[in-house]
């Protein structure tokens, strides 16, 4: 007797141009009626050939189905041709939610239009009918407003809203059994709690079986009841969450589960130093927002922010997409100009500096971009990379440019002879090593960090933070660290300022913020993290609501919108930053 | 030495696997692959013309009044034209001449176009609409007519109806670039090189137009044949090759007054014309598949 959902001595292989090579070797996952599965893996170990292949949606050739049986309800779902895949399984029996809900949902239609239209073709259902359900369906995914919301256009939703409805098509249909492949990878913290806790919920009331897909293995501990560790496509170890967290058996699990708790409250006590190295006064930067009427708009993406970092001190930033966290760097970086304040590196404003005062500024003040797919020239070598900085700023010979280059190839980690690679030749974290080591390369006094770890596998990301906090010690920087990842903040910032819609709402010791949150929105950040401690998706705390637009942000405290805890003064006056206690202040009307 | 054998095999070996897939995408497409061969075929015959053809005098204007118009035979295999030169000894050195003028004007072409683009789309603003509205104004002709019109003005002759042809080609390529320049832009290496301090034009030149390459040569590929084809109708109209030279446009041309009696006159330059047109249109459509995965056929 096999169970509801059961894969056996399943075996893909896929076939490059030069060799054949197996992708997926799985003995054995089985998982019963309405239960959770949730499959861990870093990029490449095989989660998405394992969906697809679970659709009956995986391309041959390149991939080849060597063998195995994909048992669900009774029925080898290998066994099926195409065509019974497509009008009894795929859509109305097995659902599949994607990463990118825009890929799933299609841009010229409605997305009303395209809920009707997959009801009416699972469900045979008149349009009339087909209507009805479809903003039942909405209601279901509370998204409030349904009618109108089946007006607009994909691109017209945010990616919280679109990803509901991707859920209520897959619902709508009657699916039975759910894939999430990664469905919260594009979105912001409290949305991906607000969308885990609504697919917990409506999985009870709908009674539906989900094989959940992350990388992430706290979100996939939270949200499953069993999980399986997914390596080079063989599934290392599997199991009730608890017994897989608490006492790992497998090498790799075993790392994976440390490279997630070693972030936390690993800083050490850093010497104080009161030497400033950058200050930021009131610095504001609207974006022209170019509208069919004459009245001027603007997106006010960083509004009246004011900061210090001192010398050896590691700033981080903290908030979600949008929060203008990014402009705020950029501003910092002079890649743009802001719209009115001052940024003083060692005492001197930067949008007042002559050429050649400009061009030492930028030796001075490196960057290392989030994603080293694109942050590097896919057709430079990487001697070429790391050496840019090197021949703008500096008059060396080829020679010793190049004794250079492998001297920081060295003090990143990479072996002498990538210097002669392409970047392609080289795993995310290598590439991102490649980055550092071109920030690097002339001596920077401020580097800046845009989310250096968010788009690069787990175990690697905390090679790359051992590695800068090891850099830092060793070559006494200073660095900006800008990250949605509060895990990689608490690692290692010494001083944390939280941003929202373009304001600072707190600012303070990394130790006493994380400890005593004060603004609710710091609050509501931290607790809609899932941790490996965190027991269940409910625990969570969500915040309700979109972001709003920073063309027209409310008035007076931008976050009473969302704040369950806001009064009427909160929509009239805007507050300004206080000081708590000490070097902790926060923007709001609680702590005056 | 930094560059140790052992270190040198390393370096070249992923090199020579990039090229051996690239080679294994041309072989899966047998037309591709057919047009490659055809292409290097017309090459080698170009290279060696001179010392292939039979009659290499009969390229000038040696006449043999004889031999006037004499169908295919043993002898002359394509026939003789109204001079009594033979045809294939002529068709054959005419791969020379249309090849190194489409090389010429297309790579002309591409030396005013491809800097003009990368500047436009990167510089951006009052820089991006001059450069783009001339272009505008250079693509509101059909090429052909503006090429005729440029030729016209300076007078026929071959070199006149490359550059005319590069005049009116350039706006095609400029356009291209600026469209990946413009979306490069946003990529975080050209953003990482400003934080730097790399200054603009080594952006430029440097950063953005080695990746816009890749579908610059699917489009110079593509154009090959377009550029030969109207080389040739240039000649035809008298606007491009004078006689003697064994053009096959104004071979074509020429033919004209005796078409109805001499048959192979027009056709063997048609041909030619025909095969290297075909085989540069299968190629560039190969190179796109092969650079651009996303038009790949499975």
């Amino acid at each position: 007797m096999s169970a509801y959902f059961e894969i056996r001595n399943l075996k893909v292989d896929y076939r490059t141009y030069e060799k054949q090579q197996t992708v997926l070797d799985i003995k054995r996952i089985a998982i019963e009626r309405g239960k959770t599965y949730g499959i861990v893996g870093e990029s490449g170990s095989g989660k998405t050939v394992l969906a697809l292949t679970i659709m009956g949606l995986l391309q041959c050739p390149p991939g080849i189905i060597q063998g195995g049986e994909i048992i669900f309800d009774g029925q080898d779902l290998l066994k099926k041709n195409g065509k019974e895949m497509a009008e009894n399984y795929r859509g109305n029996r097995i659902a599949m939610i994607f990463q990118d809900p825009m890929s799933t949902l299609n841009p010229v239609f409605t997305v009303g239009y395209q809920m009707i239209q997959i009801i009416k073709q699972n469900q045979k259902l008149h349009k009339k009918d087909a209507y009805k359900k479809a903003v039942e369906m909405m209601q279901v995914v509370k998204l409030p407003d349904a009618e109108d919301i089946m007006q607009k256009y994909p691109h017209q939703l945010s990616g919280g809203q679109r990803q509901r409805i991707i859920i209520a098509m897959a619902l709508a249909c009657g699916a039975e059994f759910l894939i999430a492949d990664e469905p919260t990878r594009n979105l912001d913290v409290t949305i991906q709690a607000s969308i885990l806790k609504l697919m917990k919920e409506l999985q009870h009331k709908f009674g539906v079986t989900v094989l959940f897909i992350a990388n992430n293995l706290s979100l996939v501990s939270a949200f499953c009841d069993e999980i399986g560790i997914l390596h080079d496509g063989r599934i290392v170890e599997q199991g009730p969450v608890e017994n897989v967290i608490r006492s790992p058996q497998n090498l790799y699990t075993k790392m994976l589960i440390d490279s997630i708790t070693k972030g936390e409250n690993a800083r050490k006590k850093k010497q104080e130093n009161d030497e400033v190295l950058l200050e930021v006064r009131s610095l504001k930067k609207y974006f022209p927002v170019r509208k069919k009427t004459s009245e001027k708009l603007f997106v006010k993406a960083v509004d009246d922010v004011n900061l210090i970092v001192n010398k050896g001190e590691v700033l981080g930033i903290v908030g979600e997409s949008g929060c203008g966290k990014s402009t705020l760097v950029n501003t910092i970086l002079n890649l743009h100009e802001p719209t009115s304040g001052q940024v003083l590196f060692e005492g001197k404003n930067i949008f007042e500096l002559d050429r050649s005062q400009l061009r030492k500024t930028r030796k001075d003040i490196q960057i290392v971009f989030q994603d080293p797919y694109w942050s590097l020239n896919p057709r430079w070598l990487v001697k070429d990379i790391i050496s840019e900085p090197i021949k703008v700023h500096e008059k060396l010979d080829g020679i010793s440019i190049l004794k250079r280059v492998e001297g920081l190839l060295e003090l990143v980690g990479l072996p002498k002879n990538s210097a002669f690679k392409y970047p392609h030749e080289f795993s995310g974290g290598q590439r991102q090593r490649i980055a550092i080591a071109r920030a690097l390369a002339v001596n920077p006094k401020l580097v800046v960090l845009d989310e250096p770890t968010s788009s690069i596998d787990v175990i690697s990301q905390s090679q790359i933070l051992e590695l800068l906090e090891g850099l830092r010690e060793k070559l006494g920087l200073t660095n900006i660290l800008i990250s949605h990842d509060l895990s990689v903040v608490n690692y290692m910032a010494d001083k944390i300022i939280v941003m929202y819609l373009g304001k600072v709402v707190e600012y303070g010791d990394s130790a006493e913020v994380f400890k005593n949150p004060l603004h609710p929105y710091t609050k509501a950040l931290f607790n809609s993290i899932p941790s490996l401690e965190v027991n269940g998706i409910e625990s969570l705390t969500t915040l309700e609501g979109n972001v709003p637009s920073a063309i027209n942000p409310p008035s007076g405290c931008r976050f009473h919108t969302r704040c369950s805890m806001a009064s009427e003064r909160c929509s009239k006056e805007v507050p300004t930053m206080k000081v708590h206690s000490d070097n902790h202040s926060t923007a709001c009307f609680l702590y005056e | 030495m930094i560059l140790k054998s052992s270190n040198l095999t390393e370096i070249i070996k992923p090199r020579i696997k990039e090229v051996g897939l690239s080679f294994y995408l041309l072989k899966k497409n047998k037309l591709t692959l057919a047009a490659f061969y055809v292409i290097i075929a017309i090459i080698v015959l170009a290279i060696l013309a001179p010392f292939i053809v039979p009659y290499p005098s009969h390229i000038s204007e040696e006449a043999n009044a004889a031999n006037k118009l004499l169908p295919p035979s043993q002898e002359f295999i394509f026939g003789t034209d109204e001079l009594g030169r033979d045809i294939f000894s002529r068709v054959i050195y005419g791969t020379r001449i249309s090849l190194t003028t489409a090389v010429l004007a297309v790579g002309l072409a591409l030396l005013i176009g491809v800097p003009m683009g990368a500047i436009a789309g990167t510089i951006g603003g009052w820089v991006d609409e001059t450069i783009m509205r001339i272009t505008d104004i250079f693509l509101s002709f059909p090429p052909l007519l503006l090429a005729i019109a440029i030729v016209s003005i300076v007078g026929p002759s071959l070199n006149n109806a490359v550059i005319a042809i590069a005049l009116s080609w350039w706006p095609w390529y400029t356009r291209l670039v600026r469209g990946q320049a413009v979306s490069l832009k946003e990529r975080k290496f050209i953003q990482a090189a400003e934080a730097i301090g790399t200054s603009k034009w080594k952006i430029i030149f440097s950063h953005v137009v080695p990746n816009t390459i890749s579908p610059v040569i699917v489009q110079a590929s593509m154009d090959m044949g377009g550029v030969i084809l109207t080389i040739a109708s240039l000649s035809f109209l008298g606007l491009g090759a004078q006689a003697p030279t064994p053009e096959w446009g104004l071979m074509i041309s020429t033919s004209r007054n005796y078409f109805l009696n001499a048959w192979w006159y027009s056709i063997f330059p048609g041909i030619a014309i025909f095969i290297t047109v075909l085989a540069f249109n299968l190629l560039g459509d190969g190179f796109r598949e092969i650079m651009d995965p996303k038009t790949r056929k499975n």
